[in-house]
C-alpha cells in the first residue's frame, strides 16, 4: 500500500498567489451577535462587519470594497462592486481603516485590540508552560507551510513575537519538519518526521515531550500563527487567508466562495464530486459551492465522482488493518460497533476518548465502514449524556 | 437573490472524512488469497489428477450456491461476487481426501457454508473458523469417508503421520523432508502442499493481506514444543520439522489460523494465540486419536480468541 501519500512535505517553497477578487463574499458567522452593516451598506475592506459578544472571538471584517447584498445569522454577503463617486459637495468616502499601534498596548488591551481586529484570541493565551508551534503540514496533500516559512518569514516572525507576548507560556518551541533549515530567535527547535499523522498535535507533543499528555502545553499552528502574523505586522484587521486549493497556495479574502477559489485555481468540479473544505484526512464535504472560507480554512481539495470506494454498511470482519494503524492504540473496530449499538458504557471502556480523530482506521478499513464518523457520532452522545447527567445533578443540589 | 450570482452549482456529492482511502477490498484480498492458494492447487492436480480439480470445483460451486441462497432466504444482500466464498469452498475442498465421495463434499461444503458463516449473520461474525466446523461435521458423521488412507486406496504415496502413529517411529527414520516439501506424501488433498502453501503464504505476508504474528508464533511453538519432545526420546517421538511439513499443518499457519473473524486482532493476542495453536498440534499429534490433529487444535485455539483479544495495549495517553 502506498504510504507516500502520507509524506507532510512537498519541497514546495514557492510565493503564495494572490487571488484575483471574488465577484462576491460570503463571510461566515460563528456566533457574532451584533451585525455592524445592513443591507445595502456600502463597505471597504477593513471595514467592521460583524462583532463577536465574547471578548476572546475575533470580530469580521470585509476584505474587499462592494455592496452588503445580505445578512443572515450564518453569513454576511457582500458584492464586489467600485462605490459610486460622492456627490459634489460631499467628503470622499473612506476607502479604508487606519492601523492600530499594537506595539505600545498590553494584557487585555492587547487582547481587546487584536479581538478588534478579528484574532481569536482565545486559543493563543491559553494557560500552559510549554508552547508549540506546529510548523508542519497538517495533512497530506497540504502544503503551505513550507512556502510560509520561507516567503513569510517576517510575518511568521512578528506573529511570534506577538504570541509570545500574549502567552503565559515560559518556553518555546517551533516544530518543524525534519530537514528544515529555518531558524527562529529565541524559540527551540525540534524535528519531526514529516508523515501523516505525526502533524496531528498529540502526537507532537508526545514527540517533543516525551509524555502522553496534554497538560500544561498549548499547541498554536502555522496557519493561526500566520493570520496573528499578518494583523501584528501591520495592524490592520484580518481580512485575508493563505488557502491551499489542491496544492496551490492561494491568498483569498475570507468569505470567497469556495467556488470561485476552485476557479481561481482552474479546478473544474463536475456532478458527483466531492468538494472538500480543509483536508482529505479530516476535512469536511461541503454541498455547497457558495458557502465561503473561514479564517481558519486552510484548504481545499476535489476528490472526483468514482475516485474511491463509496462507504459501506459492510460488518466489520475483524482484519485488524484499523488497529494496526491506529496511532491512539485503541480498538476502532470495536468502538465503531459499540456506537452502532449505542453501548455508550463500552465505548468509553475502549478509550473512545484516546482516538484523535486521525481518520487513519476508516482510511484502512477493506469493509469501508464510516469508522471516524461513528467515532465522533459517540463522542458527542457522550458529551451529550455527561452535560444531561451535569444538568440534573445541579437541580438535585439546588 | 446573491445566489443567481454563481452559474447553477453542480450536484456535489457529500461525504463523511476521510475522504481518502487506501484501496483495499474484500473482494481484492480474496483475490490476493486465491492467488496464493493457486501453488497449492497446482500441486494438488499434480500428485492427484483430477480427482482432486473435481472436489475443489464442486466444493467451490456448493459453497457459492449456498452462500446465495443462504442470502436470499435471509433476505440479506447477496455478497456471493467478494469471493469469500470461494476462498472457503476452497479451502474445505483441500482438506478432503481427493477420493472424497461427491455427497461427502457437497454436504461437508455446505455445512462448513451454513455452520461456519451463514448462521452467524454473514462475513464478518463467525467465532470459529468455518473450515474447521466443516472439518469436524464431516469427521464426525463419516469418519471413514474422511480417512484418507480408507479412501485413496489406489495410490502409491503414503501417508507420513499413520505411519508415525500407527507404526511407530522406525516407519519414518529415512523419509526426505524434501519429499514432504514438494508434497509426495498421502493426505487431503491441499493439506499436503507444503512447499506450495508456504509460497502462498509468503505472498500474503508480502501482500499484507496477513500479518506475522500468527504464522511465526505457531511456527515457533511447533518448533520448540515438537522439539522438546524430540529431545526427550528420539526413538519415539518425531523430529519437530516432521510436523511442520506434513499433514495439515502448513494449511494451517497460513491460511487457517490467520482466518480474519476468528483470530484475535491485538498483536500480543496474535502471538499468544499462535504459540496455543501450535502448542495443541503438537499435542493432539502426541497423545491425541487422530493422527492429524491440526483442525482439533485450529478448533481449539479458536475457543481462546476473545481471550486473546485481551491483550491489548495501553491507550495514549493513559498512565
Ligand atoms: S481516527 Fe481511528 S485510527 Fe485515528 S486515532 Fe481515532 S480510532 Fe485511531
Ligand atoms: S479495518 Fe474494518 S474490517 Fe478490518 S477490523 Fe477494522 S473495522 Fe473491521
Amino acid at each position: 500500500m502506498n504510504k507516500n501519500i502520507f509524506i507532510l512535505t512537498h519541497g514546495d517553497t514557492g510565493a503564495f498567489e494572490t487571488g484575483t477578487v471574488p465577484f462576491e463574499v460570503r463571510i461566515p458567522l460563528n456566533g457574532h451577535g451584533k451585525k455592524s452593516v445592513k443591507k445595502k451598506a456600502e463597505v471597504y475592506p477593513g471595514l467592521l462587519v460583524a462583532d463577536h459578544e465574547n471578548a476572546k472571538s475575533g470580530d469580521m471584517h470585509s476584505g474587499i470594497t462592494g455592496i452588503v447584498t445580505e445578512v443572515t445569522d450564518t453569513h454576511i454577503t457582500i458584492k464586489a462592486q467600485e462605490l459610486a463617486a460622492p456627490a459634489e459637495g460631499e467628503d470622499p468616502k473612506p476607502t479604508g481603516v487606519e492601523p492600530v499601534a499594537l506595539a505600545s498596548l498590553e494584557d487585555a488591551e492587547l487582547q481587546a485590540a487584536l479581538k478588534g481586529l478579528g484574532v481569536d484570541v482565545r486559543p493563543l493565551i491559553k494557560r500552559c508552560d510549554l508552547l508549540i508551534v506546529n510548523a508542519l503540514n497538517p495533512e497530506p496533500g497540504i502544503s503551505y507551510a513550507e512556502s510560509m516559512l520561507v516567503h513569510a518569514k517576517s510575518t511568521i516572525n512578528a506573529g511570534l513575537d506577538m504570541l509570545k507576548r500574549l502567552s503565559p507560556a515560559a518556553r518555546t518551541v517551533v516544530a518543524l519538519p525534519t530537514a528544515s533549515t529555518a531558524t527562529f530567535d529565541g524559540s527551540d527547535i525540534a524535528f519531526i518526521n514529516p508523515q501523516y499523522p505525526n502533524s496531528l498535535d498529540e502526537l507532537l507533543v508526545a514527540n517533543i515531550t516525551g509524555k502522553e499528555s496534554m497538560k500544561g502545553v498549548n499547541v498554536v499552528d502555522l496557519h493561526a500563527l500566520y493570520n496573528l502574523g499578518a494583523v501584528a505586522e501591520s495592524g490592520m484587521p484580518l481580512t485575508h487567508t493563505v488557502v491551499c486549493v489542491e496544492g496551490k497556495n492561494i491568498v483569498a479574502p475570507i468569505g470567497t466562495p469556495v467556488g470561485a477559489l476552485l476557479k481561481e485555481a482552474s479546478i473544474e468540479v463536475a456532478d458527483g464530486d466531492t468538494v472538500i473544505v480543509g483536508g482529505p484526512m479530516r476535512g469536511e464535504a461541503t454541498g455547497d459551492l457558495n458557502k465561503g472560507i473561514g479564517k481558519n480554512t486552510n484548504a481545499l481539495f476535489v476528490m472526483p465522482a468514482g475516485s474511491t470506494e463509496p462507504i459501506s454498511d459492510h460488518a466489520c470482519f475483524s482484519c485488524g488493518a484499523c488497529i494496526e494503524h491506529c496511532p491512539s492504540r485503541i480498538q476502532p473496530n470495536m468502538i465503531s460497533r459499540y456506537v452502532e449499538f449505542n453501548e455508550l458504557d463500552f465505548c468509553r471502556q475502549e478509550n473512545i476518548g484516546a482516538c484523535m480523530e486521525c481518520g487513519l482506521c476508516t482510511y484502512y478499513c477493506p469493509a469501508r465502514r464510516p469508522m471516524l464518523q461513528f467515532i465522533r457520532l459517540g463522542k458527542h452522545k457522550i458529551a451529550l449524556e455527561e452535560s444531561q447527567v451535569t444538568a440534573c445533578a445541579l437541580q438535585v443540589e439546588e | 437573490m446573491a445566489k443567481k450570482s454563481l452559474p447553477t452549482a453542480p450536484f456535489l456529492t457529500v461525504a463523511s472524512a476521510p475522504h481518502l482511502h487506501c484501496g483495499a477490498s474484500i473482494k481484492g484480498m480474496m483475490s490476493t488469497i486465491l492467488l496464493a492458494l493457486l501453488p497449492a492447487v497446482i500441486g494438488a492436480v499434480y500428485w492427484y489428477g483430477m480427482d482432486a480439480m473435481r472436489v475443489m470445483a464442486l466444493s467451490i460451486a456448493t459453497a457459492v450456491i449456498v452462500e446465495a441462497l443462504c442470502s436470499r432466504i435471509m433476505e440479506k444482500e447477496v455478497r456471493v461476487d467478494d469471493f469469500h466464498a470461494v476462498v472457503t469452498g476452497l479451502l474445505f475442498a483441500f482438506i478432503l481426501p481427493a477420493g472424497a465421495e461427491w455427497w461427502l463434499v457437497v454436504s461437508g461444503s455446505a455445512a462448513t457454508m451454513i455452520l461456519g458463516k451463514m448462521l452467524w449473520g454473514n462475513f464478518g461474525g463467525a467465532p470459529i473458523s468455518a473450515i474447521a466446523v466443516g472439518w469436524a461435521f464431516c469427521t464426525v458423521s463419516w469418519p471413514v469417508y474422511m480417512n484418507v488412507d480408507a479412501t485413496m486406496l489406489n495410490t502409491t504415496l503414503v501417508n507420513p503421520l499413520s505411519q508415525l502413529k500407527y507404526f511407530g517411529i522406525d516407519s519414518i527414520v529415512d523419509a526426505s523432508m524434501y519429499n514432504y516439501f514438494i508434497g509426495d506424501q498421502l493426505g487431503a488433498l491441499g493439506a499436503v502442499q507444503v512447499g506450495a502453501l508456504l509460497l502462498g503464504g509468503l505472498i500474503l505476508l508480502a501482500r499484507r493481506v496477513i500479518t506475522w504474528e500468527i504464522p511465526v508464533a505457531t511456527i515457533a511453538a511447533v518448533l520448540v514444543v515438537g522439539g522438546i519432545y524430540y529431545a526427550i526420546d528420539p526413538e519415539l517421538y518425531a523430529n519437530p520439522l516432521f510436523h511442520l511439513f506434513t499433514g495439515s499443518t502448513m494449511l494451517a499457519i497460513f491460511f487457517l489460523l490467520t482466518d480474519f473473524t476468528s483470530t484475535p486482532n491485538t498483536r500480543g493476542g496474535k502471538i499468544v494465540f499462535g504459540l496455543m495453536a501450535g502448542f495443541l498440534i503438537i499435542l493432539i499429534r502426541t497423545y491425541g486419536q487422530y493422527a492429524d490433529g491440526v483442525l482439533f487444535a485450529v478448533l481449539l485455539a479458536n475457543m481462546i480468541t476473545p481471550l486473546c483479544d485481551m491483550i491489548k495495549p495501553k491507550p495514549f495517553g493513559a498512565r
